[in-house]
């Protein structure tokens, strides 16, 4: 094997409409905050470079998706080749917590990832920042969702007031690089048998 | 080189290239790479891959490209200089994967510090023009797109965000082109198909859009004055439906909601020129949405005393000059789509202004304008619109649907105009769910929810609105082309019951309004007895209907009565004056009662006949003599003259003689006596022998008062009321020999036992000399009893050894031998004659009632008075501890 290049992580956060996706990676990304509420159509993706416990550069591509099904008309083709999926939720808002299974399970459909029980999951409950009068999703229920799931880390966040986003993409860069180094050691494997016959023909006929 | 026939083939071709390339970019072989890279971009050139599968390979080619321009920008600096790559790209042989290509060094090439680019964005978005393919084309402006996406201009630079805007306007506006263009490919049958890959492919154009909103940021100006015009003039130059009905939306949702109150006038002005085709309904609640959804965060974050509004603009006054410009100039617009766009106005209304009603009553007069230039064309769909737009059918806007339809009615008179000019099923559809609302539950108990009617104005429209359902008729079913004459019975039926349930409504709604009456308004008893009398009077109109409705306007009568008897004790000094009101309130009742005689004719008689006893009764609590008098003679009119059947004048009479018997203040003229000789002279004409019977022995009790203890009379304290020994024995022997008439020998025993038990109730209560039921009495009737249940049995027996006989079958002369044993059926009699069949089932009994039951047992017959005697007999026994009279008994 060669050195290692910087890698690239691809994350993508689902969840419903309104639970403020676009919010986090915004905040996380450009450390900006704005309080208009704007729809994203398709899938809208930024980068950024991470280190990952000091040791460790890599270029994060966060995918923030349509919340709103009309807004994905060609599919979730690009759900697949990601290294970590956020799920979020609104702690203000009980239908988004109870979607999160299924954005989950929408996710495993699609993503064809090569082992579904281990690929990494991250949950957020978004908006932490509102008056406790208004939350209706408790921490304890997250918590049980969270351990249901597979004992995936939860993060109480705030887009708003930047709580816990770089702690919480921390760790999502952290499980993203977890997953992208075992896929490409498993890719490696079952390739190269079979690509060999190929690369010689190939290297033969254009070696003129 | 070319494509896979496949998809499955291009994706496994796709994962070797990269693999490939990945290889040579390891051994630093860029050239290689770029020719592996160049073999994947072929698979997109596939001419027949459809929107969904080509988004996957390019998904698949996007994470590819992305590896290699990692590599162009570390390698920079090592010999592949960018713009010598740039350059080199160029030559590649097919236009796709050129572009394609270039792009991706190009993008690279911005990443590096100092490059030219301006240039390098101009010189892409120039060559893109190559692709003219309208898939090819989006998807590779969508990769432009998304690899420039960090890279435009830096913000700090001159003019930065008017060339980035220029720059992904301009790419919308090709994509727009392609977009529009797909539409009229290919042959016309494939029409439909065509349609569905455009819908497949709108978010390439409206990821257009996010990324005009994501460069324009809070920049309203450079919004308003560059930026919507041009998106306008494209949407409406491309005359397009999927387009323009798809931007518009788009629009709506990814600027900001602020900019839409700033720039409203030009969305609603530019969506006049829009195609025909083009849902107008749709844009205007897509609009409407965002900004209820604008208000509303907005309060959310504003202080919570501050109740005002925070936007000063009347936007609802903007959409109102919007609905008028559109009536006027898309006459063709159905009243389908105009009420679409007026609930969505409506619910906007109520979010905003949530106090301003008028608002709401302009809308609706303009629908009714609408109806009425429409006339007799509207279509049954048109119908359930209406129905949706007169029940403000699910708006959010709604917080309160018993509060709505409160101001609704009270304030708005188009929405009167408009209920009054729809088919009367709608009408009852919407009348139903308005009082259905208002009788239902409350659900939050805050005063806000709280419905006074505080003015003889809201009641009077209350009354106006509920007309059509007062004087409804019959509704009429649609019609159906196979009418045989079960079905129009079947029809028939269910207009009785239909009728009947939406009376039934009427009679609630009339409780309800009189109930929410504001009793600071109308403190008076006769300020409410006015408002009853509203109500009564336009019940009035339902002639026929009446007979559901006025009986609940008479207790509402009854009601304020005893009001008026309240006050009139509490304050002395008014005493004449309630008792007047009174009498003028019970010739109130009078008149109502007129009423249902004269219009309903026979249907409700007995109904007629209960009014009057029930009033009688009221009037004789509150000693008003002649009143009572005068309901209980009207009752007797009507048992005389119209209750013709002989089991309902069973009962009125047993009804008359329980009210009778219960009153005090007619004992002060001679009416009570006329009247209860005149009840058990009725009784004792009743044409059958059982009934005459009964009703006698119900009578004996007239001469015979007990005490009330709720109007303070004590057993053996209070003397001054009816009783006359002599005459209840009368009526005794009258029933004996009613009894002993009857040729039915079960039902003769059964008649005799009842007897019988009323003379132990007599006996229980007074001494011999009063009531003249005495010991040697009692044991004649007994012994007659007995006599006569003897050769009851001896009946039964013989019938049985006659079916012994018949049958010769053992087992069935067993049962039937110990019939009533084993059988686990019980029969009793009912104190009208009815016979009752009590079931065990699992220990919870559950009774069956009928005249005759058809397959009875002799047996079972005989038996009813048999055990009714022994029940009786067991009594007299337990009485033999407490009473030393009853030893005296012999049974």
């Amino acid at each position: 094997m060669s050195t290692r290049k910087k890698n690239i992580l691809k994350v993508i956060i689902l969840g419903d409409s309104g639970v403020g996706k676009t919010s986090l990676m915004h905040r996380y990304v450009n450390d900006k905050y704005s309080q208009q509420y704007k729809a994203t159509i398709g899938a809208d993706f930024l980068t950024k470079e991470v280190n990952i416990d000091s040791d460790k550069v890599a270029t994060m591509q966060v995918w923030d998706t349509a919340g709103q099904e009309r807004f994905q008309s060609l599919g979730v083709a690009f759900y697949r080749g990601a290294d970590c999926c956020v799920l979020v939720y609104d702690v203000t808002n009980t239908k988004s917590f109870q979607n999160i299974k299924s954005w989950r399970d929408e996710f495993l459909v699609h993503a064809n990832v090569s082992t579904p029980e281990t690929f990494p999951f991250v949950l957020l409950g978004n908006k932490i920042d509102t008056d406790d009068s208004k939350k209706v999703v408790t921490n304890k229920a997250a918590q049980e969702l969270a351990a249901s799931l597979g004992n995936i880390p939860l993060f109480f966040t705030s887009a708003k007031t930047a709580i816990n986003v770089d702690t919480a993409f921390q760790e999502i860069a952290r499980s993203a690089l977890q997953q992208n180094q075992n896929d490409a050691d498993s890719f490696e494997d079952d390739f190269n048998d079979a690509i060999n016959i190929q690369l010689d023909n190939d290297t033969n006929s254009c070696s003129c | 080189m070319s494509y896979s026939e496949t998809v499955e083939q291009a994706i496994s071709n796709i994962k070797q290239q990269t693999v490939l390339m990945q290889r040579s970019l390891n051994n630093k072989k860029l050239m290689d790479a770029l020719k592996y890279t160049s073999t994947m971009l072929t698979e997109l050139r596939n001419p027949k891959l459809l929107p969904k599968q080509y988004y996957e390979l390019y998904i698949q080619i996007f994470d590819s490209l992305t590896i290699l321009s990692a590599y162009l920008v570390e390698n920079h600096s090592n010999g592949h200089h960018l713009a010598a790559l740039y350059e080199l790209v160029q030559y590649a042989g097919n236009v796709v994967p050129r572009l394609y290509l270039m792009i991706t060094v190009g993008t690279s090439y911005l990443k590096i510090p100092n490059s030219p680019r301006e240039e390098i964005l101009r010189d892409m978005i120039e060559m893109c023009r190559g692709v003219q393919n309208p898939i090819r084309g989006l998807f590779l402006r969508y990769y432009l797109s998304q690899r420039t996406k960090q890279l435009l201009l830096p913000i700090e630079q001159k003019d930065s965000i008017e060339f980035n805007s220029q720059f992904i306007i301009t790419n919308f506006i090709e994509m727009n082109k392609l977009w529009v263009r797909l539409q009229h490919q290919g042959p016309l049958r494939e029409r439909d198909q065509r349609t569905k890959e455009r819908k497949e492919l709108q978010i390439l154009v409206g990821s257009q859009l996010v990324r005009l909103s994501q460069i324009v940021d809070d920049n309203l100006t450079l919004y308003e004055e560059e930026i919507l015009p041009i998106l306008l003039e494209q949407i409406v130059q491309c005359r397009d439906v999927v387009c323009q009905e798809y931007l518009y939306d788009v629009i709506c949702q990814v600027f900001p909601d602020e900019f839409h109150l700033k720039t409203l006038d030009a969305l609603l002005d530019t969506s006049l020129q829009l195609n025909m085709e083009v849902s107008v309904t749709k844009i205007i609640l897509t609009l409407c949405e965002r900004l209820n959804g604008y208000i509303e965060r907005i309060r959310q974050n504003q202080s919570e005393d501050n109740d005002q509004n925070p936007i000063k603009e009347d936007i609802l006054e903007r959409f109102w000059k919007h609905l008028l410009k559109l009536n006027d100039e898309r006459p063709d617009l159905s009243i389908q789509e105009l009420s679409g766009i007026i609930l969505s106005i409506m619910n906007l209304s109520l979010i905003w202004y949530p106090t301003n009603i008028q608002n709401l009553n302009k809308l609706f007069g303009l629908v009714t304008q609408k109806c009425k230039d429409f006339g007799e064309e509207r279509t049954q769909d048109s119908e359930s619109f209406m129905v949706k737009l007169l029940t403000a059918h699910d708006l959010d806007g709604v917080k309160n649907y018993k509060k709505y339809f409160f101001d609704i009615i009270t304030q708005c008179d188009s929405f009167q105009d408009l209920l009054s000019i729809q088919n009367s099923l709608s009408q009852m559809d919407v009348l139903t769910l308005i009082i259905n609302c208002f009788l239902g539950n409350d659900t939050d108990k805050k005063s806000e929810s709280q419905i006074l009617i505080s003015t003889k104005t809201q009641l009077e429209r209350f009354l106006i609105i509920l007309e059509p359902m007062i004087t409804i008729k019959t509704l009429t079913p649609p019609p159906d082309k196979n009418t045989n004459e079960i079905k129009e019975y079947n029809a028939q039926l269910s207009r009785e019951y239909l009728l009947s349930v939406h009376q039934e409504k009427l009679a609630k709604m009339c409780h309800f309004l009189i109930q929410n009456i504001d009793k600071t308004q109308f403190k008076t008893v006769e300020s409410q007895l006015e408002l009853l009398l509203m109500i009564k009077n336009v019940y009035h109109k339902g002639g026929k209907n009446i007979r559901f409705t006025y009986p609940t306007i008479v207790t509402n009568f009854w009601r304020m009565i005893r009001k008026c008897n309240i006050f009139k004790v509490k304050i002395p000094k008014r005493k004449q004056y309630y008792e007047n009101l009174m009498k003028q309130i019970f010739k109130y009742i009078s008149r109502c009662i007129n009423d249902m005689f004269n219009n309903c004719g026979n249907v409700c008689m007995d109904l007629i006949y209960k009014l009057n006893l029930q009033s009688a009764a009221l009037a004789d609590q509150l000693s008003l003599v002649e009143i009572s008098y005068d309901f209980f003679s009207e009752a007797f009119s009507v048992f005389e003259e119209s209750l013709s059947d002989s089991r309902t004048q069973f009962q009125a009479l047993i009804f008359m003689a329980q009210t009778l018997q219960k009153t005090r203040s007619l004992y002060k003229e001679d009416y009570y006596n006329q009247l209860i000789v005149r009840t058990t002279l009725h009784g004792s004409k009743l044409l059958k022998k059982e009934d005459q019977c009964r009703a006698v022995y119900v009578c004996s009790h007239l001469w015979w008062a007990t005490e009330i203890s709720s109007i303070g009379e004590e057993e053996g304290e209070t003397t001054n009321f009816v009783r006359d020994g002599k005459r209840v024995l009368e009526c005794l022997q009258r029933s004996l020999r009613a009894a002993d008439s009857r040729m039915d020998n079960v039902e003769s025993c059964e008649l005799m036992v009842e007897i019988l038990n009323v003379c132990l109730y007599y006996f229980v209560h007074g001494d011999e000399q009063t009531t003249h039921v005495g010991i040697s009495y009692i044991n004649g009737l007994i012994e007659l009893i007995k006599n006569n249940l003897k050769s009851l049995r001896l009946e039964g027996e013989q019938r049985i050894s006659e079916m012994n006989v018949n049958n010769g079958d053992s087992n069935n002369v067993n049962n039937s031998a110990n019939g009533s044993i084993a059988n686990k059926d019980k029969y009793v009699m009912g104190l009208d004659g009815t016979y009752i069949k009590l079931r065990n089932i699992n220990n919870s009994s559950s009774a069956h009632i009928d005249f005759k039951i058809k397959d009875m047992n002799i047996n079972d017959m005989i038996q009813i008075p048999v055990e009714h005697f022994d029940r009786t007999c067991e009594y007299i026994i337990n009485q033999r501890d407490i009473d030393n009279r009853f030893k005296m008994v012999e049974l």
